[in-house]
């Protein structure tokens, strides 16, 4: 995937717990019993993902919500979705 | 319906709370049915069959014996499940709503079993060991319907039992006070099958980012 390079949609897996605390977000893989962590940017990336799956919407929100210009955030976007993948949490659809 | 799922906490009629203040207010328990979601509770159900478990004993700050059943081992995933979903804040909320307990900020707890006619037992008790303990829990985890196994609450001086909580389904889970005033206690299992629960405190200390963390870290 590149670092721009957003899928179509994605999908969480039916095997991940998620709890919020204190702005960031601890995932639970209960196949693979291994922790994941997210910050509080990569916490809200997952809260918006997990409304609909929908790359492009999280895009869009992070835009209004955070300073940030459109590159970085799709390029943090991206890489998180990589990683969320490569750990199994999510599924992708290209 | 108040349900914790996959995607977190959900309380889809605000109207349900005045009536579990009620009771709650009048026999110190509350059940909530399907507090854990289908699947999920079947998910964790089947990790069960095959996690450790070891023989427990469990002493009053009296030291008097008041408990012995089979606990899970810290390290299996159903335990690490069940506190990474019951450290959730809007349950918290929602708890407070119905019993009017002081701020909780975490829930710790452990997963036993009690097989049926053993020397399993669980007799009446305060829970005070541990002075930040608010709300005490308690989640079905039985694989099989059970018989026996009454959750059962009461007045500490006069014994009046003001609560008393037969099997449920899986799921189902519990609430109950845990006062200076009050005392509770499981009946026996008997039968063919055997009782799983998870049970545990919403407590007033140390903050959920304590527990989750410690989690994480012992991964």
């Amino acid at each position: 995937m590149s670092n721009l390079y957003l899928p179509k949609a994605v999908k969480i897996s039916e095997n991940v717990l998620f709890q919020e605390i204190e702005g960031e977000c601890v995932l639970l893989n209960m196949e693979s019993e291994q922790y994941f962590g997210l910050d509080e940017v990569g916490a809200r990336m997952w809260q918006i993902l997990a409304q609909g799956g929908d790359p492009l919407k999280v895009l869009t929100q992070m835009q209004l919500e955070y300073e940030t210009d459109e590159e970085t955030l799709r390029k943090d976007l991206s890489n998180l979705l990589e990683e969320l993948k490569n750990e199994d949490l999510i599924a992708v659809e290209n | 319906m108040a349900q914790i799922g996959k995607r977190g906490f959900i309380l889809n009629d605000d109207s349900l709370i005045a009536g579990w203040r009620e009771e709650f207010a009048a026999n110190q328990c509350l059940v909530l049915h399907n507090l854990i979601e289908k699947s999920l509770s079947e998910q964790i159900i089947e990790r069960l069959r095959t996690a450790e478990f070891y023989s427990n004993k469990h002493f009053s700050s009296e030291q008097q014996e008041f408990a012995s059943d089979l606990t899970i081992r810290e390290n299996e995933l159903a335990v690490h499940q069940i506190h990474l979903l019951l450290n959730n804040p809007k349950l918290f909320t929602l708890l407070r709503q119905i019993t009017d307990c002081p701020q909780i900020k975490c829930f710790s707890g452990r997963i036993y079993r009690n097989l049926p006619n053993t020397n399993h037992h669980l007799e009446w008790h305060d829970d005070l060991e541990v002075k930040e303990r608010l709300i005490g829990i308690s989640i079905n985890l039985s694989a099989e319907k059970y018989l026996g196994g009454f959750f059962q609450i009461r007045k500490k001086k006069s014994k009046e039992i003001l609560g008393q909580i037969e099997s449920q389904n899986a799921g189902d889970a519990h609430i109950f006070r845990i006062s200076p005033e009050l005392q509770h206690r499981v009946t026996p299992t008997n039968g063919l099958s055997t009782r799983t629960a998870a049970a545990g405190w919403f407590m007033s200390e140390p903050d959920a980012s304590e527990i989750i963390r410690s989690l994480y870290a012992a991964q």
